[in-house]
């Protein structure tokens, strides 16, 4: 079978679904250019995401930046996340186009830009090829093949999902700043009583979750939970993290009971024990940008170590 | 003439059933990224044959309808990711075709449907909402405006700048260069050629000084709409 010397393309039917989102996404804009150019940007991530489910990618259609009424308001963007690859860019151009157009602020953080020829009615994309580099013009006969892009795509996936499966224990406070919380972290007031939540939880960029913990042996066994608060500046590249340790069920935490941070090596960074009658116990720091550290919490033999980096 | 169709229609149909079996070859479960390329390239060229093959249902029993072509769009575009995620399930003992067009009737049906009930509890009788809009038809389309559009809540609070953050924010060793500039800038129509040339500054720094703080920004403006 000699199919794969053929050069491949792929044309996405665009209907209803595709119409209505981007009708949706124009609607709080009175300017004609911009909207066109919203409408356009929005069919044109509409047939790659199509074009990419068909080929069995997963992809993040509504958490991109493309959809989100405020970001395509302040910038000319039109990208799409691709999971355990990256974002894409999704480029319209007419049927007549010879060359396409790259924004310069989409220049950074893609893995390229996938042209997407639209026909004048509007009811048909063709996905024309790829190009990894930003550039202020890029001609369309220049353009990668979508062998190419597949290529690339599927490459990149295999790689990020092996690191994956290495890394989804390490829980990152950037991903926490930006929204991104793993369900097994609970918002405090789902596992605290409010008399517990003492606490100011004041309303700069700070997330504040919290996970049960039970620690302990047999008669000694005990439930306590884990309150993380992660602090940032605007444009910091420092974390400041507040770690406390409550009881669940009851008051008082028993005497004993440990938070221990410690960096990458195993180091212990700081500890903190809990005395008679203590309410709870905390241990603050401070975690610059890519590092990485443990906090772990004991009590008699046995202890929990999580694994947080910035 | 009728052997000639029967004789296209077997040709065509043994190469979309080499396609199929040459995709059951490639696991999408497979962990190595050769093996899922060949599945997804040859995933490729299966719709594509499809499409080509001039063997695809038109449902023309349906032709009569208005907006026949949207609805038909939309079902083809719905068979196509069917093909593609349950062609592991296709049964060889069938023509390809004979299954993707059951699936086309299916699809077809589900948007009529769909769409009808939509047109019934959303859209008033009289008026005549259209979904599918033309390149001509976006450009003239006009724009009734009730209430103060969303650009200009967000340009009042990039003015008004209530943290001070936007003006603070600028490129290194030209605080005149700021967020609150560019944005200023940006939202009255210029272009970031333009931008560069007013602020004399080039136009990566400018557009990736930006794009690097766009989710800063958006953060920031939404606390205040």
């Amino acid at each position: 079978m000699n199919s794969t010397k053929q050069k491949i393309s792929f044309t996405v039917p665009l209907s209803f679904e595709a119409h209505s989102i981007a009708q949706n996404l124009v609607s709080g804009i009175s300017q004609q250019e911009k909207r066109t150019s919203v409408y356009l940007n929005s069919l044109a991530v509409y047939a790659v995401n199509n074009y990419l489910i068909c080929m069995g990618f997963e992809t993040d259609l509504v958490g991109s930046d493309s959809h989100n009424p405020l970001a395509i308001k302040l910038m000319n963007v039109a990208d799409l996340i691709v999971k355990n690859v990256g974002i894409i860019e999704c480029i319209p151009v007419s049927s007549k186009a010879e060359i396409v157009n790259i924004p310069p602020e989409v220049w950074e953080d893609r893995i390229g830009y996938v042209i997407v020829q639209l026909n004048d009615s509007l009811k048909s994309a063709k996905i024309l090829g790829f190009t990894p580099q930003a550039a202020v013009e890029v001609s369309l006969s220049q353009l990668q093949s979508l062998e190419y892009f597949l290529t690339l795509l599927t490459e990149l996936e295999t790689v990020e999902s092996k690191q994956a499966e290495k890394k989804s224990d390490i829980v990152n406070f950037r991903q926490w700043l930006d929204g991104v919380v793993d369900a097994s972290w609970q918002k405090i007031d789902e596992l605290l009583k409010p008399q517990q939540l003492g606490l100011a939880f004041k309303n700069e960029m700070s997330v504040t979750r919290g996970q049960k913990i039970d620690l302990g042996m047999c008669l000694e066994e005990i439930s306590v939970a884990l309150v993380i608060k992660v602090m940032s500046e605007y444009e910091s590249e420092e974390v400041d993290v507040l770690t406390q340790v409550y009881p669940i069920g009851k008051i008082a935490l028993p005497q004993g009971v440990k938070i221990i941070i410690s960096d990458e090596t195993g180091e212990t960074a700081l500890e903190v024990v809990s005395r008679e009658d203590d309410n709870w116990i905390q241990s603050e720091f401070t975690a610059e940008c890519g590092e990485s550290f443990n906090i772990t919490v004991a009590y008699g033999d046995s202890e929990v170590t999580k694994t947080f980096e910035v | 003439m009728k052997n000639d169709y029967q004789e296209r229609d077997n040709t065509l149909d043994r190469q979309l059933q080499e396609l199929v079996e040459e995709i059951k070859q490639y696991s999408a479960r497979d962990k190595n990224a050769n093996i899922k390329v060949k599945r997804r390239i040859t995933l490729n060229k299966l719709i594509n044959t499809i499409k080509a093959s001039g063997r695809l249902s038109k449902q023309t029993q349906w032709s009569g309808l208005h907006n026949y072509e949207d609805y038909y769009n939309e079902a083809l575009q719905l068979t196509f990711v069917e093909v593609c995620r349950k062609i592991d399930d296709y049964n060889p003992h069938y023509p390809v075709m004979a299954w993707v067009n059951k699936i086309v009737n299916w699809r077809f049906l589900d948007v009529m449907n769909r769409e009808q009930k939509k047109g019934i509890t959303n859209i008033p009788k009289t008026q005549n909402i259209k979904i599918v809009l033309s390149l001509d038809e976006i450009n003239q389309e006009p724009h009734i405006e009730n209430q103060i559009s969303e650009l200009e809540q967000i340009e009042e609070v990039i003015n008004a700048d209530p943290e001070e953050y936007l003006i603070s924010e600028h490129i290194k060793g030209k605080p005149d260069v700021n967020l609150k500039v560019i944005l200023i800038l940006l939202l009255s129509g210029n272009k970031w050629k333009e931008i560069s040339e007013e602020l004399e500054v080039k136009m990566s720094t400018a557009s990736s000084f930006y794009q690097r703080r766009m989710h800063k920004i958006i953060a920031y403006i939404k606390k205040y709409i």
